[in-house]
């Protein structure tokens, strides 16, 4: 009988089979890896979760049934997940970023743009950036000081290196150039500052998340998600469509982006609007945001 | 006074991981050994699938049956070459070796015993996977259809098939 003869074979090689407790040592080594790894690319995602996409996921939790089982909630209702590239326009703290979702959710880019742009409500500065750079807005996320100065101060403060010393037209705090620590209501308030030092607060609150023990913890992250709360951050555009993208890009590289002029020239609009970053970006280093 | 079950307490008692790759990690491996019929492949399958499933515990201690979901996503993994990278390179060292010596070249007596074990390498990942699941592990086709994520009449069909193609290579084999 061939169903014996089966059984006997898999009882001979059964031997083969390795010693458990090495091979566990070497699963743990690498959870902790992986973890890691996954920590800063995640923390980064929500650094800009806060500042940007997942802005929505307080909302969207929000929305949800608390009672009920997230797994169920989560594939119960058809994502509509987009393929497509999405551009969603953040207006907080006297900035304003476009962030790039690419097709491929494989990085996430965060445009600077110049705070001109912001004129109004946020419906009047998403039809103006969308008239100065020829992008398609697929969402406006307002993002309020006050909930950036609560994330900030939850992470301890955040290093900022400052490559022009001025003076804050919100608070009349001098503050001087290179490094230094900032507060959370010391940081929102660089008005006057240089266009890059501002967008560099955001990548420096992207730094300090990513090496936020807490953000290794889901749970925490909900509660840092759950600080910028639902009056502190307010978002137009498909809940569910923003939802997806976010969870998609958990795993993203974040790039920051310094627009060179207000209209994205130098084929930056182009290159955004062809869902061709990485390639805009590889040509453009000096644009990149350095921390 | 009459004590029924109490889901509360018993929903909060959730295995730790720890605990879990303690008394599964050993299960596990023989399983592997099963599946891909080498232990160094079965090692880096484990592996790969155990770190996902840390990364994941809490969903995984949380579902029905953390052992049955385990399970599946191995055999999952071990079925859909496209998403390991571990495994596609497995596929590539072993293409790029044509010369490797072929297992006949054992002594004749071993061939003959470890027939069923070379022919299993010929089979669809699938098929070998729902033998070793019923006659390796001895679950009931149901609890095979579910690692599988087909129906019952799938699995018996693919184990039937699979016995037959062995069936064929074995009287070949013994021309």
């Amino acid at each position: 009988m061939i169903e014996e003869e089966l059984r006997a074979t898999f009882a001979r090689h059964e031997p083969e089979t390795p010693a458990a407790g090495p091979i566990r040592d070497k699963i743990n080594r690498a959870f902790v890896r992986r973890k890691r790894r996954r920590a800063a690319a995640r923390a980064a995602g929500v650094a800009t979760a806060v500042l940007v996409a997942a802005a929505v996921v307080p909302v969207a939790l929000a929305e949800r049934r608390p009672a009920a089982p997230v797994a169920t909630s989560l594939s119960g209702t058809p994502a509509p997940v987009r393929p497509g590239a999405l551009n969603i326009l953040v207006l907080g703290a006297d900035t304003v970023l476009v962030a790039h979702v690419p097709a491929d959710r494989r990085q996430l880019y965060l445009i600077g743009l110049s705070s001109s742009l912001a004129h109004g409500g946020p419906a009047v500065s998403r039809r103006t950036v969308s008239q100065t750079t020829g992008l398609a807005i697929d969402a406006t996320a307002v993002v309020d000081a006050s909930a950036l100065a609560r994330i900030t101060d939850a992470v301890g403060g955040v290093e900022v290196c400052l490559a022009k010393a001025f003076t804050s037209g919100g608070n009349g705090r001098r503050y001087r150039a290179g490094c230094q620590d900032l507060k959370g209501s010391d940081a929102v308030r660089m008005r006057g500052a240089d266009e890059r030092d501002r967008q560099r607060y955001f990548a420096a609150l992207a730094a300090k998340l990513a090496s936020a023990r807490a953000m290794t913890d889901p749970r925490e992250m909900q509660a840092m998600l759950a600080l910028a709360g639902r009056s502190g951050v307010t978002v137009d555009g498909s809940t569910a469509e923003l939802l997806a993208a976010a969870r998609a890009l958990h795993s993203a590289v974040v790039v920051g982006i310094s627009a060179p002029d207000p209209a994205l020239g130098g084929g930056l609009a182009a290159a955004t609007r062809a869902d061709n970053l990485a390639e805009w970006v590889a040509a453009n280093p000096s644009s990149v945001l350095e921390r | 006074m009459i004590r029924g079950p109490d889901p509360v307490v018993s929903a909060e008692v959730a295995v730790t991981y720890q605990e879990f790759a303690d008394t599964q990690l050993p299960g596990l491996l023989r399983y592997a050994v099963m599946l891909t019929g080498d232990p160094h492949t079965a090692e880096d399958l484990v592996q790969d699938t155990m770190v996902r499933v840390q990364l994941n515990w809490r969903r995984v201690s949380g579902s029905e049956s953390p052992d049955g979901y385990v399970r599946r996503v191995l055999t999952n993994r071990f079925i859909d070459l496209r998403r390991g990278s571990w495994w596609r390179r497995v596929l590539l060292l072993a293409d790029a070796d044509p010369t490797r010596a072929a297992p006949r070249d054992h002594a004749q007596d071993s061939v003959d015993r470890d027939q069923i074990w070379t022919l299993l390498a010929t089979l669809p990942r699938r098929q070998r996977a729902a033998l070793v699941l019923r006659y390796y592990e001895d679950l009931p086709d149901a609890e095979i259809a579910d690692i599988l994520g087909c129906a019952v009449g799938t699995v018996r069909s693919s184990i039937s098939r699979a016995l037959a193609t062995l069936r064929a290579d074995l009287v070949e084999a013994s021309r």
